[in-house]
């Protein structure tokens, strides 16, 4: 599956991209066996193409395992592609990396951060790798916590006191911090209460909105999916099978399977056989 | 919701002046990062204080132990102590590089951030530094406690200088070696490192 659009207004290109992980070693270099012969070899992502605009909410809705994170590391530039290119503003991920990583911010799932240290400390040293520096910067944290809802008590006591959902706000704070041009959200609500969520899922829009930022999601939330994104593509096994808004999605269901009034969540099943809480035993591709 | 990020960033200058600014910022993130760290295990850095200051301790009364005058071989063995302690301090704070951020889950937010690896590693090594000189300088002034007649007055500070100095180059680089182990073989590189 080759990209063959043309838009000029592009934020991030996808052009046939593969990525695996594992491969021929010991045993299978005895026995001449090739890569794809190879039991360990674990295709994360097959020929991948896809087009992300500026200014737009672009979700990938996929199962574990469908190769979302890796997809997020490549774009991240934590990992390196196999097979074909990705650009980010026209800066080729490989060759203009130092760019891609000034125009870009990343919240996985995982809030990593150093526990002992308190948010504003965190954030402080996460601002500054990005230049941010001065008297305004503090206010600027202080600020951006109290709008997700941390208390303002709360800014300067380590980070391990605090609970995950406090934990991942913190996480949504740096990258906001830095004001991306494009924001990689990596199942970011995934563990949060229902007030929480709605809180990041406003501040996504708000930033989009207010700040011209292109956002890249991935999510198995499908009402988040349908809530926040402008288009969608479907993942499944490393490979993106539908692209399209959540109505042009529904559209290419609609009238099979029975499906006279699909849901976002009968359109995955359709498209891809199965539902999204099926895990896949892909090891080393969350 | 009123916070509205309003520095774009991808709009960094290309002109050495302003990399070199924007890089030696960021060294200075490091810098602080580690003194928050080392604010916050502060219980710990008494501990190993203690621990580092009873070791250059023991060796020193060995040393007044000895028959006729002493005080020549007390100098000898509180520079050595001291000398060791700092260069150890220096190695370890390089060395723990990577295998704290990948404890702490940091090390791909910090791969991704917009910082050479260089810029990394010369704001690590910077705080290794100047921890190392404080923490020496304290110790210093343990053994001074107990040793009294300790004098630095003759003392040839250039001579000094330049030996931390070769040392602490020295020390950097087989911290970076060591730092760079827990990358390539997760938790045995960490069992290497603290061989090294």
């Amino acid at each position: 599956m080759t990209y063959t659009g043309q838009h000029n207004d592009v934020a991030v290109r996808f052009d046939g991209v593969s990525k695996s992980f594992g491969g021929k070693r010991g045993r299978d270099r005895w026995f001449r066996r090739t890569n794809e012969q190879s039991a360990k070899l674990v295709r994360a992502l097959n020929d991948v193409s896809f087009e992300v605009r500026k200014n737009e909410i672009f979700g990938i809705l996929g199962a574990n395992g469908s190769g979302k994170s890796t997809l997020v590391r490549l774009i991240s530039t934590l990992l390196i592609t196999d097979e074909g290119t990705i650009t980010v503003f026209g800066n080729d991920v490989r060759d203009d990396e130092a760019e891609v990583k000034r125009l870009i911010n990343r919240v996985s799932v995982e809030a990593s951060f150093f526990k002992k240290l308190s948010p504003m400390e965190n954030l402080l040293y996460s601002s500054r790798l990005y230049g941010r520096t001065g008297s305004e910067l503090r206010r600027d944290i202080k600020q951006i916590l109290v709008d997700l809802g941390i208390p303002e008590e709360r800014i300067g006591v380590p980070l391990e006191t605090m609970s995950r959902g406090m934990q991942q706000k913190v996480a949504i704070a740096r990258a906001f911090l830095t004001s991306p041009v494009l924001l990689l959200l990596d199942e970011p609500t995934t563990g949060l209460d229902p007030r929480s969520k709605k809180d990041v899922q406003r501040f996504v829009l708000d930033l989009r909105e207010k700040h011209d930022a292109t956002v890249l999601i991935c999510s198995h939330d499908m009402d988040e999916a349908e809530r926040l994104c402008d288009r969608i593509a479907i993942m499944d096994n490393g490979r993106i099978v539908a692209t399209g808004t959540v109505d042009e999605l529904k559209d290419q269901v609609r009238g099979t399977q029975g499906l006279l009034d699909p849901t976002l969540e009968d359109v995955y099943m359709a498209l891809t056989g199965h539902g999204l809480v099926e895990e896949k035993l892909m090891a080393g591709v969350a | 919701m009123s916070y509205v990020p309003t520095v774009a960033p991808g709009t960094g200058s290309r002109a050495p002046h302003r990399i070199l600014a924007r890089e030696s910022k960021a060294a200075m993130a490091f810098v602080e990062r580690n003194f928050y760290l080392t604010k916050r295990y502060w219980g710990w850095e008494v501990a190993f204080l203690v621990y580092t200051a009873a070791s250059s301790l023991s060796i020193m009364f060995i040393g007044a132990s000895q028959d006729g005058d002493t005080n020549r071989l007390i100098l000898f063995l509180a520079i050595g102590t001291l000398v060791w302690g700092y260069l150890n301090s220096v190695f370890m704070n390089v060395a723990e590089t990577v295998a704290w951020e990948r404890w702490e889950g940091t090390i791909e937010y910090t791969m991704m951030a917009p910082v050479s690896r260089v810029t990394h590693m010369f704001g690590m090594s910077l705080f290794a530094i100047i921890y190392g000189l404080i923490r020496s300088t304290v110790l210093f002034l343990v053994l001074a406690a107990f040793f009294p007649e300790i004098s630095l007055s003759e003392a040839n500070l250039t001579g000094a200088a330049l030996v931390i100095a070769a040392g602490s180059f020295s020390f950097i680089g087989f911290g970076i070696v060591g730092a760079v182990l827990p990358l390539l073989f997760p938790e045995k590189g960490e069992q290497m490192t603290l061989m090294m």
